[in-house]
């Protein structure tokens, strides 16, 4: 089979690909995964300032990796946000596409794991409302 | 300085005509941070270059530094009226001059604050006088763009 590109939907909560964040906390994706042959997977996160950026308008970007449930109790069980995997960090007054807009690009995320979710947090959106974003993306096939 | 403090400075202070055509607040149209950014360094650059921005920096004086900031005779006038406060028994007075005589006047602290405000008050300085014992314990701010962006836009952790 040849290599072929495959698009991994990523929902930002609820079932939405948009998520508008206006407080400093962590905010969690949907879950999402990659399929078990899946090879160099990559996450596509993007920023938007819904203001003027000023200093320290900042987006972390961390995932959380789950096996399945290893507690014992119903339901997956998450990496905590704390010990989640740092993404990126987008600073969207030094660092802006030309209007507050901040994308990146993580690659060499492993398909091992059965599920991720994305944990994003925007510490000055109280003042400023920061809207989110992701994409997933993966390689298919061997190649020949 | 506090950001709400600096906002003051750029809107309503004595440049702030020069700042204005730079300011970029949360009420103007949205514009990227590389764009506010110029706009920012623009102020920073203009409160800087007039250096009248100063802050309280911790500098011990004696009575020699009150002289030298007012001149000999109205420097000597000044101990003297302290002199005579302290002998018809005001506290702070004698204080001070024991301080003063120790060269162990905080020139940045609270007590030499009061103290010039209450010379100004009770009319043994006048507010020139006051505005070149103060400059003893002043310290010029430098002014960064991240910091005008804090002060026009937020958050001014009010």
């Amino acid at each position: 089979m040849a290599v072929t590109r495959a698009e991994v939907s990523i929902n930002m909560g609820s079932g939405t690909a948009e998520l508008t964040i206006s407080d400093a906390n962590w905010h969690l994706s949907d879950a999402f995964a990659f399929a078990a042959g899946d090879w160099q997977c990559a996450l596509q996160l993007w920023s938007d300032n819904q203001g003027t950026p000023a200093s320290g308008d900042t987006v972390e970007w961390r995932l959380l990796a789950s096996l399945g449930s290893v507690d014992g109790s119903a339901g997956d069980d998450y990496v905590n946000v704390d010990n989640g995997q740092f993404l990126d960090l987008h600073d969207t007054y030094n660092n802006d596409d030309g209007n507050g807009v901040v994308m990146s690009v993580r690659d060499g995320i492993r398909s091992t794991p059965e599920y991720y979710k994305l944990a994003v947090k925007a510490v000055n959106a109280a003042t400023r409302n920061v809207k989110v974003r992701a994409l997933g993306q993966a390689l298919q096939g061997a190649i020949a | 300085m506090t950001p709400r403090q600096l906002q003051a400075h750029i809107l309503t202070g004595a440049l702030s005509a020069s700042c204005a055509p730079h300011v970029h607040d949360a009420a103007a149209p949205k514009i990227g941070g590389k764009a506010a950014r110029v706009k920012d360094q623009a102020i920073a650059d203009i409160l800087n270059a007039a250096g009248t921005l100063t802050q309280p920096a911790s500098r011990m004086i004696g009575s020699a530094d009150v002289v030298a900031a007012l001149g000999q005779d109205a420097g000597a006038d000044l101990l003297d009226a302290m002199e005579a406060l302290g002998a018809a028994g005001n506290k702070r007075a004698r204080q001070a001059l024991r301080l003063l005589a120790a060269n162990a006047m905080d020139a940045g602290g609270a007590f030499y604050a009061a103290l010039i405000a209450a010379l100004q008050t009770a009319a043994k300085i006048d507010a020139a006088a006051a505005s070149a014992l103060s400059a003893l314990g002043s310290q010029p701010v430098h002014i960064t763009a991240a910091q005008v962006s804090i002060a026009l836009r937020g958050p001014w952790g009010d």
